[in-house]
């Protein structure tokens, strides 16, 4: 309790608060540029935190990772375009519902949304911290296998009607990840000599290429088709004249609830376990939400489509440091960065931060705490702002920046002109995609989960001399299974059952 | 008619992205390698003759020191430190700007410096997978094609254990690793902990079997979660953790002990032979004219023994190490021909 106290004392300096508020504004608006996002701008900002306080430039930081998981949403609903992978599935039912004419409440979904599965998270890292980072060393090689399963199994429930498409776009996804360096082997697969392959498909350019480039293509489509484009743009003009975000009310704060809820858990789950990671968490989410609603029309413009990625990408942030300041593990490549940040100004992660310097240590919880509940207004106040300029324009001029947005941010990923390659040969393969109504998402999922279950399948084989039992003689290796088999069979049985109440009605 | 334009358009673009990356890919053929056959080596071993006396013409702008790793990594702290030491005192008051070029473990950094005119404006953050990637990898530059301006970090190899294994000391685990296969996880596949961990087996006749991770903080949770029998890490990244007793260090490769951490011998005390570690330095293309490398050769020899710099590092808890320019490229010539016998061993997985 003392160091709670005196964490509250270090977060309550002028300066660190200043910091903490520039940092969420600094966060929202990298998050909302597809191509920047919290990793990439904390790591530029690092080296200008050399000559901060500590405590200045850890609120700046904490700032930043917590408004950019929120900001990269506003891009998803308004232009279909996520800021940050971590906003991929927003725009599923973001995006229809902006269509409608209701961003100013599609954004009020994600952005209570995110407020929620933040300080659920920030209260985990709180309270829960190093109990919690005791259970994440249990995961092991056959444990992440499984998680993975677990991952992909979450596409069954996304399939809709079409299993068949679903599963093509998952081998796909699966194939390209197995491009790069083989890694048990170091073998070059898929590389064709050029080494800007030798790691893989960048997931960003790609990212921005499947939802950037194609839904450029597709505007490009409709100038052409109705040549009558006046009308287009005055019905733009007529229906956005003015956004303003609307946050849910009672009532319907009360509808997702649940949904809050269980994404949350979700997101401080896969937060927790290092290196499972956000995407993950959003799938899981948004298959978790459509297996309690199955009645909604999901992908139409469902708030609970929007709240339940939302509330798990925000979860994840603030748990992803739980096995840092435990452990002195960082849960992820953001983590890893506050853990470069930290060192730099003298402090250790892992017990001893605890011990030796408890300010600090709960000067960062608390300042989680606090980013959630100052991203709130500020959000609002942003994409107030933001939407109405946004949606005002013309659809082709917005085409345009955006084009200009997509090169720069795959560019600026690595410095490389080769991902703008990498990014317009996605926008590509998205149109198409798009044309045959071929689920994105299942390939997005794949070919992420590909790599995890590829080297720790070689992994738990070298560790259990290539006996497969090892994932079923531990406990939560066998959980994680049970878990995938319900996900997939579940469905399966349900469209049995369908079928049979129909047969003799019939 | 709408359909023909669209796909028109897009066949356009296609061709545009091939074309686009036809021209990346041929702009990286032509290696330099072929037609330098390591000069350096030579040309590397008396800077100190020239006195570094400023080139008449350089430099007119910034210089680019290209990392080749992400931003916010090791190397990239570490460069970034140097670049703020230099400030606008050194080069004539131009600055020192970082690029990061991360992929292909380092490989697509090191091609961009190789590619880049030898006009001394574009330097390489220079690590030991300099030395790595030319033995194991298919690249199109050579170590020779590179030569070294100061080395300013070792980081050395440490073995460690997870806290519940049945073995607390060196001898202790020689003695398991005999009898049975170890488990050992590395941060990926030909990294340099994964190379000393072969170079170590090889020297005590043990067998290896690897788990490769992607970083290595994977590999640090699995090593504390007891995923694995043993792990080759380096000092640095091992310090709070050996500290807090959730791993256990067993032996390093430095010649003397670390004082962070002092009850872990070195792996000659333990009547080993390994000194190895990973380095960082900095270096340029080999054919940078004599008068311009011996000039960054003085200035960064100035930066990297100042006090601020040294203070940075030590603030930074990066464990500073100096060479100068003509040790170093000696000492990364030696390190690179003690590992060519394992190259045959490495290839093959």
């Amino acid at each position: 309790m003392s160091g709670i106290l005196a964490g509250l004392g270090a977060l309550c300096q002028p300066m660190t608060l200043l910091a903490l508020f520039g940092g969420v504004v600094v966060g929202l608006i990298v998050g909302s540029l597809p191509g920047l996002n919290d990793s990439i701008t904390m790591a530029v900002l690092i080296p200008v935190t050399f000559g901060m306080e500590p405590g200045t430039a850890i609120g700046l930081l904490v700032g930043i990772y917590c408004a950019s998981a929120c900001g990269g949403s506003v891009p998803s609903i308004l232009l279909k375009i996520p800021g940050t992978a971590s906003a991929t599935v927003t725009a599923y039912d973001g995006y229809p519902m902006s269509q409608k004419g209701k961003s100013g409440e599609a954004l009020g979904y994600a952005i209570s949304a995110s407020t929620f599965g933040g300080l659920t998270s920030a209260f985990v890292l709180l309270f829960l911290s190093p109990f919690l980072a005791r259970q994440a060393l249990r995961f092991g090689p056959p444990e992440y296998f499984m998680l993975a399963v677990l991952g992909m199994s979450t596409v069954i429930g996304m399939a809709g009607n079409n299993i068949a498409k679903n599963v093509l776009a998952m081998a796909v996804g699966l194939v390209l990840s197995c491009v790069g360096m083989s890694p048990q082997t170091g073998l070059n697969r898929f590389t064709f000599g050029i080494v800007n392959l030798m790691d893989g498909i960048s997931l960003v350019p790609m990212l921005i290429g499947l939802f950037g480039v194609t839904s450029i293509l597709e505007v490009i489509e409709t100038i052409k088709a109705k040549p009558a484009a006046k009308d287009f743009v005055e019905n733009v003009k007529e229906n956005y004249q003015k956004v303003k975000v609307v946050l849910p009310d009672k009532e319907m704060s009360k509808r997702l609830l649940p949904i809050w809820a269980q994404s949350s858990l979700i997101g401080n789950v896969i937060g927790i376990i290092p290196g499972a990671g956000m995407v993950m968490a959003i799938f899981m989410a948004y298959d978790q939400a459509q297996r309690r609603r199955p009645s909604l029309p999901f992908g139409t413009g469902v708030p609970e489509g929007i709240a339940a990625p939302e509330a798990a990408n925000n979860a994840v942030v603030a748990s992803s440091m739980v096995p840092l300041l435990s452990l002195g593990v960082p849960g992820n490549s953001t983590s890893a960065l506050f853990l470069g940040a930290l060192t730099i100004q003298g402090l250790r992660t892992g017990p001893t931060l605890f011990r030796d310097t408890p300010d600090m240590a709960y000067m960062i919880i608390l300042g989680f705490i606090l980013a959630n509940i100052i991203m709130l207004p500020l959000s609002i106040a942003y994409c107030n702002v933001l939407a109405t300029a946004v949606l005002r324009l013309k659809r082709e001029i917005l085409s345009g920046i955006v084009l200009i947005l997509c090169v720069t941010g795959a560019f600026a990923v690595a410095n490389s002109a080769f991902n703008i390659c990498v990014m317009l040969f996605f926008g590509v393969v998205g149109y198409f995609f798009n044309k045959y109504k071929i689920p994105q998402s299942s390939l997005i999922l794949a070919s992420i989960l590909g790599s995890m279950m590829e080297s720790n399948w070689t992994q738990s084989m070298v560790y259990a001399g290539g006996s497969v039992s090892v994932f079923f003689t531990r406990p939560l290796s066998l959980i994680l299974f049970v878990l995938s088999v319900i996900c997939i069979g579940m469905p399966l049985i349900n469209r049995f059952k369908a079928k049979k109440e129909k047969t003799p009605a019939a | 008619m709408n359909k023909k334009f669209v796909s028109i358009l897009l066949a356009g673009i296609m061709v545009l992205a091939l074309a686009a990356c036809g021209n990346h890919s041929s702009s990286t053929a032509p290696a330099p390698s072929s037609a330098a056959p390591a000069p350096s080596s030579n040309a590397a071993r008396e800077p100190a003759a020239a006195d570094g006396a400023k080139p008449a013409n350089f430099p007119k702008k910034n210089i680019t020191i290209i990392v080749p790793y992400d931003a916010g990594g090791g190397v990239d702290i570490t460069t970034r430190l140097v670049t703020d030491a230099a400030g606008k005192d050194y080069f004539d008051g131009k600055s020192l700007i970082v690029e990061n070029r991360p992929g292909g473990g380092a490989v697509v950094g090191h091609t961009a410096v190789a590619n880049a005119d030898p006009d001394g404006y574009t330097l390489l953050a220079y690590t030991s997978a300099i030395v790595n990637n030319p033995l194991l990898k298919e690249v199109t530059y050579e170590l020779g094609d590179f030569k070294t301006l100061g080395m300013v970090c070792f980081d050395p190899e440490i073995l460690t254990v997870p806290a519940s294994a049945p073995y607390k000391t060196f001898d202790e685990f020689i003695a398991y690793a005999k009898e049975n296969t170890v488990k050992l996880a590395t941060p990926g596949h030909s990294t340099a902990h994964h190379i000393a961990a072969m170079q170590f087996a090889k020297e005590y006749g043990l067998k290896f079997e690897y788990l490769h991770n992607d970083s290595s903080a994977v590999q640090l949770q699995q090593l504390m979660g007891g995923h694995c029998d043993a792990a080759f890490m380096a000092v640095g990244e091992t310090v709070s953790a050996i500290n807090d007793g959730t791993i256990i260090g067993l032996a390093m490769g430095d010649e003397n002990r670390n004082p962070n951490i002092p009850d872990v011998p070195t792996f000659k005390e333990c009547g080993g032979t390994m000194v190895s570690g990973a380095f960082r330095g900095f270096a340029c293309r080999a054919d940078v004219p004599d008068d311009i490398y011996n000039y960054l050769v003085a200035e960064f020899d100035k930066i990297i023994t100042s006090d601020k710099f040294i203070q940075a590092m030590n603030d930074a808890a990066i464990p500073y190490s100096y060479r100068n320019a003509a040790d170093f490229q000696a000492y990364a010539e030696s390190v690179s021909a003690s590992l060519e016998p394992l190259v045959p061993e490495l290839k093959a997985g």
